[in-house]
């Protein structure tokens, strides 16, 4: 079955999740899920997903996503994604999840515009 | 007491088989003409109703075609019975050439010629005088032969005595005519008196049975005769080509003993081949005739009949074999010609009955197990290679949305309802949510998007009611609409869907399609639909409850209400009501 890797990292304020592979159903999903749930309870409030290394998501894999970044708001939290290849930044903008989740080209600016946050 | 019940409901129904074999055997002077008769309704029933059709009233159109039936059957009749005697008159002929090809085929053994010896002796014996048998017996000593005095006959006597032997064909054949022609002329009283023995609150699927059994059985008939006409055409050709004499007879009798399951071709073929081996010098004649019965037998039993009658009659070819021994134990060799329409009937009758559904199993070449079940159980087995190979093959030349449907969720459906009830361990539950998702994964990505697909604005979520089997469904659900154009997202199960879908700025013209996997899909189903209801959202809410059952108009109706939402129970009805959503927002 297949799976992501995820990497974190801390750049002040801000913690990077870097992920590699596809982002699907199943254990890829699930383990992006994980890593984030994760980080929230490891305090972690303001998080930038690194999608550098995603070249596909499906729709079960945006509904992870979705839930992600749900769970971190409810949380009080912050969440950015930066470096979305061009079919990953498509599916999120039909599926409205633009409107809600910032896109940043750079991880740099995705950090900025996290730490100058309150 | 309660042993007793038990045991008295257990053996009713073999005291049934056992009395309706006894009927069968103890009634078969009555029931042999009617089956026949049966037989050839369906075969001349089209007939009858094509030239009622040319308004020519039923009652005539019957009688025409029976007349014209009967007349070729008795034309054909006489020829075959002259072209027989011929053969026979002029077989002692070839005798010795018989002989010859017989020992050289046995390698001259001293048996054999002591057996051909003793064949000839018994035949001189039996071809020679009374009164010399009488002066033999005497010189060799032996007792008297005790002498019977034999009146000399007269016409009115010799015809009592063979009459006899003459009527009791002709009457059955007469019997049969007059049943064949109340069936042509009144099929429908009879079926409607059919209809009333099997009960009338049973009309839909009585008449259904009927109609089935009279379709197929009619097109058995009639394709088989079809077939049987085209290989005695053939077998015909080709012994006359070869040179064997009679070879019309032999096309006609080919025709007729085809049959006859299984063992018709090879008796038909027999008998040219002894008339070969009897007038040919050589052996290229007779092996010529053995090779012609088998390759047209061969060709048009694989690949004629198959293209013909789709899967044959719908029987499996063990039920053939069988139903071929038991008619003719019962009824004897006529009983061998009416088994195969016989068992069909009968498979037919268990398709639509019931408390007869056991005959449709063990008759018919239906797979036993439904495709979804042949999947569950080879997940059940934790053969993920079988699985897939079975889902590929089971769902080969089927839309992707039908393989799931019909497929993929009533498995899933199967392995919620063990779950639940306890027969699922955790270990085979997670193999096999595991191995649906691979394939549901592998196949959604593998399916091309349509060339037509326009993109659309209404935003599908997919939410799944409970548990990993709704999330795999919901999964399934947002493929499809994806690939219609839809931007859709399958969620993963959360506490709550209804802050979730707020979250995300879900808008009134976006739909929300819950999955629910039986069983409680409707309990679940309710309490995510008032979830999202309560977090001030208000877009339209479908549920999917994906049951095989087919529920009632009024059930799907109380559903709808109690949801508040559309109730479907196909992936390629979602598709639709997302579709008509679409149209009524713009």
């Amino acid at each position: 079955m297949e799976s992501i890797q995820s990497e974190v990292h801390q750049s002040g304020p801000v913690s990077i999740l870097s992920l590699q592979g596809r982002l699907v159903l199943g254990q890829a999903a699930n383990g992006f899920r994980s890593a984030v749930t994760d980080m929230l309870n490891a305090g972690n409030r303001r998080i930038v997903l690194n999608f550098a290394g995603v070249p596909y998501a499906d729709s079960a894999g945006v509904g992870a996503l979705a839930v992600s970044f749900s769970n971190i708001k409810a949380a009080g939290g912050h969440l950015a994604i930066a470096e979305t290849q061009q079919v990953v930044r498509d599916v999120l903008e039909l599926t409205g999840l633009t409107r809600v989740i910032p896109l940043f080209d750079s991880e740099p600016q995705a950090i900025d515009s996290l730490t100058t946050r309150n | 007491m309660a042993r007793t019940q038990e045991s008295q409901t257990s053996a009713t129904p073999i005291v049934g088989v056992a009395i309706a074999i006894a009927v069968l055997y103890f009634a078969r002077e009555l029931l042999i003409p009617f089956a026949f008769a049966l037989l050839f309704a369906f075969l001349l029933g089209p007939i009858v109703k094509r030239l009622e059709g040319w308004h020519i009233p039923r009652i005539p159109s019957a009688i025409l075609v029976l007349a014209v039936a009967s007349a070729l059957v008795a034309i054909v009749g006489w020829v075959v019975v002259g072209q027989f005697i011929q053969i026979a008159e002029s077989l002692p002929r070839y005798r010795d050439n018989i002989s010859r090809k017989v020992v050289a085929l046995q390698g001259g053994s001293k048996e054999f010629s002591d057996l051909i010896s003793s064949l000839e002796d018994m035949e001189k014996q039996m071809l020679a005088p009374a009164g010399n048998e009488a002066a033999n017996s005497a010189a060799a000593g032996q007792a008297p032969m005790p002498v019977r005095v034999v009146e000399e006959r007269n016409t009115l006597q010799t015809l009592r005595d063979y009459g006899g032997e003459l009527l009791k064909p002709l009457g059955t054949a007469g019997l049969i005519a007059v049943f064949t022609l109340f069936m042509l002329i009144d099929r429908e009283n009879l079926r409607n008196r059919l209809l009333r023995l099997m009960g009338q609150q049973k009309l839909q699927a009585t008449t259904k049975a009927m109609d089935d059994a009279g379709y197929r059985v009619s097109r058995y008939v009639l394709m088989q005769f079809a077939v049987n006409c085209g290989f005695g055409t053939i077998i015909f050709a080709g012994l006359y080509l070869l040179g064997v004499p009679s070879a019309p007879l032999w096309g006609v009798v080919a025709v007729f003993l085809r049959f006859l399951p299984y063992i018709g071709p090879p008796i038909a073929g027999s008998m040219p081949f002894v008339v070969a081996l009897a007038v040919s010098d050589g052996w290229r004649m007779p092996l010529s005739v053995v090779a012609l019965f088998a390759v047209t037998e061969l060709i048009i039993a694989n690949f004629v009949e198959p293209l013909l009658y789709g899967v044959h009659t719908g029987l499996s070819a063990v039920a053939i074999l069988v139903s071929a021994v038991f008619w003719t134990v019962l009824w004897g060799p006529i009983g061998l010609v009416l088994s195969t329409p016989l068992t069909v009937c009968l498979s037919v009758l268990g398709r639509h009955t019931p408390q007869l559904e056991f005959l449709n199993v063990v008759l018919g070449d239906e797979p036993v197990l439904s495709s979804s079940v042949i999947f569950y159980q080879r997940l059940l087995a934790l053969d993920q290679q079988d699985a897939q190979n079975v889902l590929e093959t089971l769902g080969k030349d089927q839309p992707l949305i039908t393989v799931f449907d019909e497929i993929v969720l009533p498995a899933l459906a199967m392995a919620e309802r063990d779950r639940h009830t306890g027969q699922l361990d955790a270990k085979r539950e997670d193999f096999i949510v595991q191995s649906i998702n691979e394939f549901v994964t592998e196949l959604a990505e593998a399916e091309p998007a349509p060339r037509d697909r326009k993109p659309r604005s209404t935003r599908v979520f997919c939410v799944p009611a409970h548990d990993a089997a709704d999330e795999i469904a919901a999964a399934m659900c947002a493929h499809f609409l994806v690939q219609e154009g839809f931007p859709a997202i399958a969620f993963p199960v959360t506490d709550s869907p209804g802050q979730l879908i707020h979250t995300l700025g879900a808008q009134a013209d976006d739909v929300v399609c819950i999955s629910a996997v039986p069983p409680f899909a409707s309990g679940n189903a309710r309490r995510i639909s008032k979830d999202i209801r309560d977090s001030g959202v208000a877009p339209i809410i479908i549920a999917g409850l994906w049951t095989s059952d087919q529920s009632s108009p009024a059930r799907m109706e109380r559903l709808r209400k109690s949801l508040s939402a559309i109730v479907v129970t196909t992936l390629a009805e979602v598709v639709a009501q997302v579709e008509s959503a679409e149209k009524v927002a713009v």
